[in-house]
């Protein structure tokens, strides 16, 4: 059990430490037997946070129960994978602008701590000022990624400035092209396990457009309204 | 230290501000979507059958602020505008059985998990007005009203709240397609509830204007669906002002959101009641300061409003800038 305590304060501290880029942490971070633990519930926590935070959808479209459930595994996973992705292109970009080779399990392990800021994804379900938040929290994250790539590769700042970017540049570029394909793919699952058709997109609740949430258009027919 | 811990304090509030769309978001998963399907015929049965003759030629529907705990239970404050307009507009059905904050317009002290202290709440506020406590029930409501003006909540809040005044004027004796027009009179939140539930009562064919006693509006898509909005405020009322702040479809560069274009097409008229604050002292239901033509404050106030409501123009109180 103490064992337990002890590793949620470590996962505290590299929180603490991302979140204020502390990077003093570094050395006690990158000798810790359970780094790769560490940054795994790290980004464990970011998920399931974030998946909270985009939960409207689902609740608009009244999945419930397992339902619920399956559709924030797979966003989950969703999630992890575009992770996975980044971390990815930090090593071949990394590689290629140092000349450095660094272990692939370094790299997953930066990654995983940057989505530390994620952790407060939840807020995302503020009233108003949530998809604001969102925001700030994505570009927390990529700072956080800045400062921790700096130290992984021990380059300059600017040098840690090319690789982020291109790195969060490329995950938007892959992003926006996997946006039309993953949807279709999701809506095709979405009609095989309820059964129904996808009534709301996440775009259409983040359009700031009104919707309509029901499955019926409210507008009378012409002539109906205001006889 | 004192940065933690206002960290500390803003990860609290966010908490608050986070778990406030839940309500909403798990009344429509359990069963406002069924309730709106329903609404949604009885509104196309309503019209497609020839409507009875109506015992009101208008109806007003108050909305309370944010200290409201139910329908019915509002500041005592509030009171004096309510009985004034049942006074001063015969022929006119003046309703106040809608609770703002609540799509499923169950009052604070319903069956709900905190009911025992929302009534707790509400006899210290009976005992005393001005009691600390009952700046909970703002701060409860107050989360809801920007749940009412999110884009992605809104639109099933705003079913809600929208059948919950269907539901109110059905109750008098409204007829859908009789023609006969609908004003929601929102005080302070209870303004832009008003606009929120706008966007479904205008598209059920309702003749709809709002009148904005200090409210805290937004840029709104049920101004789209309305005849006229009228907006009364304060010239020291900081919180109506914040609106403008906050909600960044109302900034003079919006050109197309909903405000902007109320603006333009001349359906939103805004006008300086006075020197009036938003609450504590000189705000607009003090019985107590008196305007240079002898008139108190809630005097000025509900004579506005009663003047819209006639089509006639509102006598302010002349602010020296």
């Amino acid at each position: 059990m103490a064992g337990f305590f002890a590793f949620l304060g470590d996962v505290g501290r590299a929180l603490w430490g991302a979140w204020t880029f502390d990077t003093s942490m570094a050395q006690w971070f990158g000798s810790h037997p359970d780094a790769l633990a560490i940054s795994a519930t790290v980004a464990v926590l970011a998920g399931a946070s974030t998946l909270l935070g985009n939960s409207v959808v689902l609740f608009l479209n009244r999945v419930k129960g397992w339902r619920f459930a399956l559709s924030l595994l797979l966003n989950g996973l969703g999630f992890v994978l575009l992770y996975l992705t980044q971390a990815v292109i930090v090593i071949a970009v990394g590689q290629l602008a140092t000349g450095r080779t660094v272990a692939w399990e370094t790299v997953v392990e930066a990654v995983m701590l940057a989505t530390a800021p994620l952790v407060f994804g939840f807020f995302e379900l503020v009233p108003y000022l949530g998809p604001g938040i969102a925001k700030l929290l994505q570009a927390w994250g990529v700072a956080a990624l800045l400062v921790i790539v700096q130290v992984v590769y021990s380059t300059s700042w600017w040098q840690a400035v090319w690789i982020t970017g291109i790195a969060w540049g490329v995950m938007q570029l892959v992003s926006w092209a996997l946006a039309k394909p993953l949807a279709a793919l999701g809506a095709w699952f979405w009609r095989l396990i309820s059964g129904k058709p996808v009534l709301l997109r996440p775009q259409d609740v983040l359009s700031g457009h009104q919707f309509m949430p029901v499955e019926f258009d409210f507008q009378l027919e012409p002539g109906e309204a205001g006889r | 230290m004192i940065v933690s811990l206002l960290a500390l304090l803003v990860v609290v509030v966010l908490l608050f501000l986070a778990v406030g769309p839940l309500e909403a978001l798990g009344w429509w998963r359990a069963e406002g979507a069924d309730e709106a399907v329903t609404t949604l015929a009885e509104i196309r049965a309503a019209h497609e059958s020839v409507p009875e003759p109506v015992p009101y030629s208008h109806y007003v529907v108050y909305l309370s602020g944010i200290g409201a705990i139910d329908g019915t239970s509002i500041p005592e404050e509030e009171q004096p505008l309510i009985e004034h307009l049942r006074g001063h507009l015969p022929g006119f059905a003046v309703l106040n059985d809608v609770f703002p904050y609540a799509p499923d317009n169950r009052g604070l002290t319903a069956a709900r998990p905190m009911a025992r202290m929302w009534s707790w709440i509400e006899k210290a506020r009976f005992a005393n007005p001005e009691a600390l406590v009952a700046m909970l029930v703002n701060a409860r409501n107050a989360i809801q009203l920007f749940v009412c003006a999110d884009r992605r909540y809104g639109p099933t809040y705003n079913i809600g709240t929208a059948q919950a005044i269907l539901h109110s004027l059905f109750r008098a004796g409204y007829q859908l397609g009789s023609d006969v027009p609908v004003t929601l009179v929102g005080w302070s939140g209870g303004g832009q509830i008003a606009l929120g539930a706008s966007w479904y009562l205008g598209r059920a064919g309702i003749p709809l204007t709002v009148v904005s006693l200090g409210g805290m509006l937004s840029d709104d898509y049920g101004i789209d669906e309305l005849q006229h909005l009228w907006h009364f405020r304060g010239s020291n009322d900081g919180l109506e002002k914040l609106g403008g702040v906050l909600f960044a479809g109302r900034w003079p560069g919006a050109v197309g959101s909903p405000w902007s274009r109320g603006l333009k097409e001349g359906r939103i008229s805004v006008y300086e009641l006075g020197p009036m604050q938003h609450n504590v002292t000189r705000h607009y239901f003090d019985t107590k300061t008196f305007a240079p033509d002898g008139r108190s404050y809630l005097e000025v106030s509900a004579e506005a409003i009663e003047a819209v409501l006639l089509g006639t123009e509102p006598k302010v109180i002349p602010v020296e800038k």
